[in-house]
């Protein structure tokens, strides 16, 4: 039940962003925009003690009014997010790993694909099928 | 309206609040910011006597709602006033000091000391007399030298600077910085409409005066006269009450005036006061004292005469409430406690503040006094954080240096830090792990602002003091890096719903902004930017600020990663990845039309311009066509400038070129056409034989690849045309009109002839040519190219053009040349050439012409140019192999060319070119052909030569320089065949002094020829074969000089003349026989022969031409009689060995002749003579007698043979080539015997020569009667008789 789901990339471009309904598309934009920032200070202060495997799933970025941010970031430093809505109170934390393990896998596939060049926006159909699955379920 | 004070930071619990304000209308704003900072710098004090100090923070205004907070915070209560005033005398003192009883009244509640400082009179309060005033305006009226000095204040703790005002927020952070610089000016009317905040300021403050001047005039009326010049008398009481523990010190402090505890400072003008900052010092140590005071005073403990302190907005919650109940009490106790903490926070007590807070936690828990509990949390935080960080001093230090750090200020060497703490970036300086005594650690912190925000959140009415809680506990973890804890007090302050202004909300969100870009969240800084910024314009503000709007969208372009100068951008193309490409988009668009509302037009086209540079790639065709319509549009209304823009702000947004519309592919600088281009002149010196290196086709290293060419390796000409050819792309869904491209050169002046082209759209690879004409000589730097787009102007440099490896190129502009154009008669040929293009070829000739015919042809020189030409050099070009022949073809008179030079301008020089249709006049299967024949093909098919006539020339400056142009005319020559030779032969005529040539010649052509030679005239038709002879005269050998055939060949044409003539189509040509080969013996007979013989047979002569035999009997006797004459002259015979030699043999008609006779013939008498020493009268004569025995033809061959001078036997060479001269033993005796009858190889050798002529002989034998000259190599000379001698023997 995400209201959007975005795909960015290592140098922090966005690779793909799909939001439920296209006239919330620009704000989303932003929220996953700024996000951003969060999932960078969470990466770098878990880098530090480099030697533990570091999780991917960054949990909850933050809260906003009506949105809930979550984050996820590969190791190559891929990063999911995924917003969902602050009233949807049956996604728990282990709906949201699943959600992301789902896009991680998606990604995955797609970018098994040798025409794929890495750094590209995604255009799979594929994958835009899975993430639209994921808005609908 | 209680207003928030976003800067608030945990410190300043323990800073008195002092406001210093301006006072009356006569004070200019000028005097009064620079008293202001004077003031302000005063942060600390240093308590004498009390190792404590105490932190000031002064505000300009403070609104009555917030000072009513300070019972719940003491920090929030004014405790001190600074007035200052201006004025000249007594009756404007008093209205000066009635404001200043005015606004003292407005903040009576809170007050512990107040100060007016008037400027304009003198410090002991008379008035300036006029000498003293026209002094002081002359001070004032040159250039102010107020300069803050750091080290002025006696006090060294006071020197640690603090700005407690200086903001979070840049834009009054800006506004501050803009006030000190200003200063420096004198008379800014500006400043006050610079700074709205300062004018809303000042209005405030005149309101706040006249809505309460009623009141404060009925209570202070009675003390105006109080402090007039002779203030000794008495006081306001109620100062009296609360200032009497500092009168006494005041009076020990000489700087006020005689009055002790008089609160008016006088001084004559800002510029000398020397004594402020000592004034304020004392004032603020009174303050000091009087809390040190309350905060000893225990009255409060005893319960009976508790006081319930209260919030503002609680105040009509207790109205009516029992007092006497349990809960009520321990609310009194609790707060006052709380209060007490305070207190000691700011009397510098940070271990007892805390003691006192946490009591204060104990007692009212219980109570559920929420909104006090939280101040106390809040009170615990700032009690550890301060005291953690006291006597390090690092508190204030430590945000000054942030500040510093950002603005560039150098921070005075003792502000440094004496920690080797590394610092961050964003100039926090990494805490020191101090032990906390007493204090909190940064979690315990997070956790008890948690909970005081929590039960702040509680009470909707201290939202402003849960929204400062935020920042403060914000600012403290920034310091603790906690970032992720930070941001989320950050977050929790956007849920805070308070009514705000327009302006206060723009505050906020520009403190949030500046907050997270602290924490280093600076996307999250530049989206709370942007909100601010589009606060500033929301709909339903009535008065949008653009201005502030467009100001603060530019401090959000950072996060967004836009860059308005893109150098700073780290992608060096347009188009590659970086960052977010709508968000971006949206920003900008933002950006531009806030620029436009601004009014700032050519603001609005450089953004537009950036927009279209970075985000063309991810626009929509609608987008493109959007934006380009409006672009168009603006650059309409106003024209885009190429300089770079600075903002109020300071921000500089430089040019930003256009580099992709249109999209440069390639940028190629050309040569001037070949025929133009100049070339140096052949000097003498070979350049190539300078160098000790060969040239090699190896490529040897890679390093010449990375090399990029910047220089041209060919020449300008100084005022030609030069022209660059530019492949662009339009990558437009639409047409693109580029108005106006031209070169940016630099080096010498150049003449720009702009071009507007038009791109078809999404055209790809598009040629533009450039157009330029150096207008001087040296070396032209073209470092890129300007562009006029869609009404934008873009100087492209060419460094910055990803596609072209060259920053710029260099290019030799070389002085004029002139300039000719170059034509000819003849029709220009159909398809040319064989020859590349290095040979500047203008134009072309053609011409078919018959083997042997001339023509001519005119070629003209124009000059065009604007230089008279002075030299010209004509030279033929061919390939290689045939360059002798070309020669031949084509020829001029070089000096009849030079006679006419200088050509003048628009001059007209002509000369002929002389065509010669050399051919070939030998048909193929021929055996002898010339040498350079190989080349041409059959004689029957004719021949094309094409040659290219080069014409050099140069004048003028250029040719100072040695600089020379060239241009060429292409010539293609068709030679059709007209003749050829089948045989030829030469035949001795009657007369001993000439000869016949003899010729079979065959029309090959396909007209009717006639040949005429000798004055004779024969018609040929198509492949016809005619003999023609030609007699000419023989002559003697010594005029041929050369030696081969061919020189033989060349030499006999002289006397030759056979030209031909094509009826139908009226031209002629010559025959030149040059080509033919001549045999050794045909050559002999061209010669006149030194021997003449006259040979008798039976008494009768036997003539050269003498044809038929005569007839004998068989038993006859035949008697032949010799005479040999020699001529002396031609032959030297003289005492040389002779030996004459006669001999019968039969021919069989088959060529083989019998020599072997005897049997048939027997001699009568000797057959040679031999004569030792011939004499010098060159005669001979020798009979002999035959008597034939049989019937048959018979010959006689007669012989002489003169040895040579140097005649030697021995020689072996000799041996072998004379064969048959057998030299052993027997001499010429036997050699003539060989003649006879034995040594037939002799007789052979000759008639070999004879048979070396070719077949043809054989036709012309009949007339074969010749003399022969058998030339051995060692000098022999053999002489045959050439008659005929032929005898018919019957029986």
């Amino acid at each position: 039940m995400a209201v959007c789901v975005a795909v960015i990339a290592k140098e922090n471009y966005p690779l793909y962003i799909k939001a439920a309904s296209a006239d919330s598309e620009l704000k989303f934009y932003y929220t996953v925009h700024t996000s951003l920032d969060v999932i960078e200070e969470k990466v770098s202060s878990a880098g530090k003690n480099a030697n533990e495997l570091r999780e991917l799933y960054l949990g909850l970025l933050y809260p906003t009014e009506d949105y809930k941010v979550y984050g996820y970031v590969t190791n190559t430093k891929i990063k999911f997010v995924i917003v969902v809505e602050s009233s949807n109170s049956t996604l728990r934390d282990n709906e949201i790993r699943s959600m992301f393990k789902k896009l991680h896998n998606a990604y995955v596939d797609m970018l098994c694909n040798p025409f794929y060049t890495p750094g590209e926006n995604i255009t799979s159909k594929v994958f835009n099928n899975t993430v639209i699955s994921m808005m609908q379920e | 309206m209680e207003t928030v004070d976003y800067l608030q930071t945990v410190e300043d619990h323990q800073t008195f609040l002092v406001l210093i304000r301006p006072t009356g209308k006569l004070l200019a704003w000028k005097h009064f910011s620079r008293c202001w900072d004077r003031i302000a710098q005063l942060n600390c004090v240093m308590i004498p006597g009390q190792k404590r100090e105490m932190w000031l923070r002064y505000k300009r205004n403070y609104s009555k709602e917030s000072n009513e907070w300070g019972d719940f915070q003491a920090h929030r209560k004014a405790l001190g006033l600074i007035s200052v005033g201006k004025c000249s005398n007594d009756v404007e003192f008093q209205e000066l000091f009635e404001s200043y009883k005015l606004e003292k009244e407005k903040y009576s509640d809170s007050l512990y000391n107040s100060r007016l400082i008037v400027f304009g009179m003198n410090t002991d309060g008379t008035e300036i007399s006029h000498e003293q005033q026209r002094e002081l305006n002359e001070e004032e009226s040159s250039p102010p030298t107020f300069k803050i000095d750091p080290d002025e204040p006696s006090d060294s703790t006071i020197s640690s600077v603090c700005d407690s005002d200086a903001s979070v927020n840049s834009t009054s952070d800006k506004s501050q910085n803009g006030h000190i610089n200003i200063d420096d000016t004198s008379g800014d009317p500006l400043r006050r409409t610079n700074d709205q905040n300062v004018s809303k300021n000042n209005e405030n403050a005149s309101k706040s005066l006249t809505g309460s001047n009623k009141v404060a005039t009925e209570k202070t009326g009675s003390q105006i006269t109080f402090l007039r010049p002779s203030p000794k008398n008495d006081k306001v009481e109620k100062l009296a009450k609360t200032e009497k523990e500092s009168l006494s010190r005041n009076s020990s402090s000489g700087s006020i005036r005689d009055l002790p505890g008089s609160e008016v400072v006088f001084y004559t003008s800002i510029d000398n006061c020397e004594g402020l900052e000592e004034g304020v010092k004392e004032f603020v140590t009174s303050l000091f004292f009087v809390l040190e005071g309350k905060r000893l005073d225990r009255s409060f403990e005893r319960a009976d005469k508790s006081v319930l302190l209260l919030a503002p907005f609680e105040k009509k919650d207790f109205v009516g409430v029992d007092t006497d109940t349990k809960s009520y009490k321990k609310k009194c106790q609790g707060r006052l406690k709380k209060h007490l903490g305070d207190l000691c926070l700011l009397a510098g007590l940070s271990g007892e503040a805390m003691l006192h807070y946490s009591t204060a936690v104990d007692i009212l828990k219980p109570v559920n006094d929420w909104l006090w509990m939280a101040a106390c949390y809040e009170g615990i935080c700032a009690s550890s954080v301060i005291s953690a960080y006291k006597g390090t001093q690092t508190t204030s230090i430590r945000r000054n240096q942030s500040f510093s750090v950002k603005r560039g200020v150098t921070v005075p060497e003792k502000q440094k830090p004496v920690s080797t703490l590394h610092s961050y970036s964003n100039g926090l300086q990494e805490l020191p792990d101090l032990p906390s005594k007493s204090g909190l650690n940064a979690d315990d912190i997070v956790e008890k602002y948690k909970d005081a925000l929590m039960y702040y959140s509680k009470f909707k009415s201290a939202a402003v003091i849960e929204m400062e809680a935020s920042f403060k506990a914000c600012r403290i973890l920034i310091l603790h890096r906690k970032y992720l804890q930070a941001s989320d007090f950050l977050q929790n302050v956007v849920y805070i719903n308070l009514q705000l202004t327009d302006e206060d909300r723009i505050n906020r969100y520009s403190t949030l902004s500046t907050l997270y870009a602290k924490i280093g969240f600076r996307r999250k800084a530049s989206f709370f930017k942007r909100v601010a910024a589009m606060q500033c314009v929301a709909p339903q503000n009535p008065k949008p600020n653009w201005t502030l709007c467009h100001q603060l969208l530019v401090q959000a372009l950072e996060g967004y990663r836009i860059h308005l100068d893109q150098k700073d951008s780290q992608v060096k193309s347009p188009g590659q990845m970086n960052g977010w490409p709508v968000v971006q988009m949206r920003v900008l668009h933002e950006l531009i039309y806030s620029a436009r509302r601004m009014g700032n037009m050519p603001l609005a086209i450089r953004y537009m311009t950036i927009l279209l540079y970075t985000q063309l790639e991810y626009m929509t065709i609608q987008e493109k066509r959007d934006l380009v319509t409006n672009l168009v549009n603006f650059t309409g209304q106003n024209e885009g400038t190429t300089q770079p823009l600075a903002l109020d702000s300071g921000v500089i947004i430089p040019h930003v070129p256009l580099l992709n519309i249109p999209f440069v592919k390639s940028f190629k600088v050309m040569p001037l056409t070949s025929h133009l281009e100049p070339r140096k002149l052949q000097s003498v010196t070979d350049t190539s034989s300078d160098s000790v290196f060969i040239f090699t086709p190896l490529n040897l290293g890679a390093t010449r690849n990375d090399a990029v060419q910047t220089d041209m390796d060919f020449q300008w000409v100084e005022g030609d045309m030069s022209e660059v050819q530019l492949l662009v792309d339009n990558i437009m869904p639409d047409e693109l009109t580029i108005s106006q491209i031209t070169l940016i050169c630099e080096g010498i002046e150049i003449e720009s002839f702009p071009l507007s082209p038009k791109l078809p759209a999404e055209a790809s690879s598009y040629l533009i040519k450039i157009i330029v004409r150096p207008l001087s000589t040296g070396t032209l730097k073209i470092l890129g190219y300007s562009t006029k787009v869609l009404g934008v102007r873009s100087n492209c440099k060419l460094r910055d053009c990803p596609t072209i490896p060259q920053t710029y190129f260099n290019v030799k502009v070389i002085p004029a040349l002139p300039e000719i154009s170059l034509t000819s008669s003849l029709p220009k040929s159909a398809s040319f050439l064989s020859f590349g293009e290095e040979f500047n070829i203008v134009t072309s000739a053609a011409a078919v012409l018959y083997n042997g015919q001339s023509s001519e042809c005119i070629v003209t020189l124009q000059n065009n140019g604007k230089l008279p030409v002075e030299l010209v050099n004509i030279s033929l070009e061919s390939s290689r192999d045939n360059k002798e022949f070309v020669n031949e073809v084509f020829k001029w008179n070089q000096s009849n060319i030079e006679s006419q030079l200088p050509l003048q301008i628009s001059g007209v020089l002509c000369f002929n070119l002389v065509i010669n249709a050399v051919g070939e006049y030998l048909l193929k299967n021929a055996e002898n052909i010339k040498s350079y024949d190989l080349l041409k093909s059959t004689a029957t098919e004719g021949k094309v030569v094409e040659a290219v006539l080069k014409v050099e020339y140069s004048g003028g400056a250029g040719l100072q320089e040695s600089y020379c142009r060239c241009s060429s005319i292409g010539l293609c020559i068709d030679i059709l065949p007209s003749i050829v030779f089948h045989k030829w032969d030469v035949t001795l005529s009657e007369s001993q002094d000439h000869c016949y040539l003899l010729f079979d010649i065959q029309n090959i052509s396909d007209e009717e020829i006639q040949v005429k030679y000798s004055k004779q005239c024969i018609t040929l038709k198509n492949e016809q074969i005619k003999r023609i002879f030609i007699e000419i005269e023989r002559c003697e050998p010594t005029m041929f000089k050369g030696k081969t055939s061919e020189e033989f060949s060349q030499f006999l044409s002289n006397f030759v003349d056979i030209s031909w003539f094509i009826p139908s189509m009226n031209i002629n040509g010559r025959v030149g026989i040059e080509s033919l080969k001549w045999s050794q013996e045909q050559q002999q007979l061209f010669y006149l022969s030194p021997v003449s013989w006259v040979v008798k047979l039976d008494g009768q002569v036997i003539s050269p031409l003498h044809i038929g035999s005569l007839e004998y009997r068989t038993g006859k006797l035949i008697r032949i009689d010799v005479d040999v004459s020699v001529n002396t002259e031609s032959l030297d015979i003289d005492g040389r060995e002779v030996v004459l030699t006669m001999c019968c043999c039969q021919d069989s008609e088959n060529d083989s002749i019998i020599y072997n006779t005897e049997k048939y013939v027997s001699v009568i008498g000797s057959q040679s003579l031999f004569i030792p020493k011939f004499s010098s009268d060159g005669n001979l004569s020798h009979s002999c007698l035959y008597m034939f025995l049989c019937s048959g033809f018979y010959k006689f061959e007669i012989l002489m043979i003169v040895k040579g001078q140097g005649h030697d036997l021995q020689s072996e060479g000799n041996i072998t080539k004379v064969k048959g001269h057998d030299l052993e033993s027997k001499g010429h005796i036997s050699e003539v015997k060989g003649h006879d009858l034995e040594s037939k190889g002799h007789i052979t050798k000759v008639k070999g020569h004879d048979l070396q002529g070719e077949g043809h002989i054989a036709k012309v034998k009949g007339q074969n009667q010749s003399e022969i000259i058998c030339q051995t190599s060692c000098e022999d000379s053999t002489y045959k008789c050439s008659s005929v001698i032929e005898v018919n023997i019957i029986d």
